[in-house]
């Protein structure tokens, strides 16, 4: 499978998924109108790519914005990669922050809660690709 | 209906209350979009940094997706002010029986729920995997009540046949007298 590669725009972020680079970024504001129509098949997509992407593989998320209906999406995705590394995968997974932002903080909190995933917190926010 | 007319003397500085936002008119992606920049530097401009920040902008954020999801009509009306230590973010559109429905019943739901009971049905709300017709994923009134907590009224009336026009307004206590800080 080839990687996927979405352009920001103004509402959506940019987003990579390369399974032989060991890499997944979504960078940028999401405010997309409808978040199950734009994030479906980037899940799906995901989906058939976790079982190929080997240890050492990073997930990185950088959102300055996002609706609701993102976090929602946003969780989703988090939980196909929780659950391919509950099956021994080893994956590192970096949610980036503003300095003293509680919105993505709290957003953090919320997945860690709500997933059960381990976050890399990492200051400083992320060009897009 | 003209918003102005409920208008409010804010107490600001003139200088400070220019800088808060009124708009009219359609609500596009690109428009929704304009909006949150628009908001971000202003709240940066009336507020200063704060943590919480962006957490306010995001709750107007909130009530134009509502709107723009839900809009039956072509304008909506949207309102960031500040009065004395409380900002308030109003926003009134025109939608269906079904969805002004829904919208009081959200806001009603919210108040009879303890904190506890707000962040349960976020959690099952947030898990249930599911997405609504309009692509939204029936988070937003929690998601405010969960940051600010029940400050958030809604109201209701006839327009038309099957037409309400549905006014928002969600109130934030910001901690401290603006006309101080």
């Amino acid at each position: 499978m080839g990687p996927l590669s979405i352009a920001a725009t103004r509402n959506t972020p940019a987003i990579l998924l390369d399974p032989t680079a060991k890499r997944f970024r979504m960078v940028g504001n999401s405010l997309p109108e409808n978040a199950g129509e734009f994030y479906g098949p980037v899940i799906e997509q995901l989906k058939q790519a976790l079982p190929n992407m080997g240890d050492g593989s990073t997930f990185e998320f950088c959102l300055p914005y996002f609706n609701s209906s993102s976090l929602k999406a946003i969780y989703l995705i988090l939980v196909e990669i929780k659950k391919a590394m509950d099956s021994g995968k080893q994956f590192e997974v970096i949610w980036h922050i503003e300095a003293d932002d509680d919105f993505m903080t709290e957003a953090a909190e919320t997945f860690v809660e709500m997933c059960g995933i381990e976050l890399t917190l990492r200051e400083g926010l992320l060009e897009n690709p | 209906m003209n918003m102005e007319s409920d208008k409010q003397p804010t107490g600001l500085d003139p200088e400070l209350e220019k800088s808060l936002l009124d708009y009219k008119g359609n609500l596009t992606s690109e428009v929704r979009v304009q909006l949150l920049d628009l908001l971000h530097c202003i709240a940066q401009c009336n507020l200063g940094e704060r943590k919480d920040l962006k957490k306010l902008v995001g709750i107007a954020l909130e009530l134009l997706d509502n709107a723009q999801r839900y809009n039956s009509g072509k304008e909506v009306e949207f309102r960031w002010h500040i009065e004395g230590s409380v900002l308030m973010v109003t926003i009134r559109n025109s939608a269906s029986r079904a969805n002004a429905e829904r919208l009081l019943e959200a806001v009603n739901s919210i108040e009879r729920m303890s904190t506890e009971q707000i962040a349960l049905a976020f959690r099952k709300q947030l898990t249930n995997e599911q997405f609504g017709e309009a692509g939204g994923a029936g988070l937003g009134i929690l998601q405010i009540a969960k940051k600010i907590g029940k400050n958030i009224t809604a109201e209701v009336r006839p327009l038309g046949q099957d037409e309400f026009i549905c006014t928002s307004q969600v109130s934030a206590d910001l901690g401290f007298d603006l006309k101080r800080a």
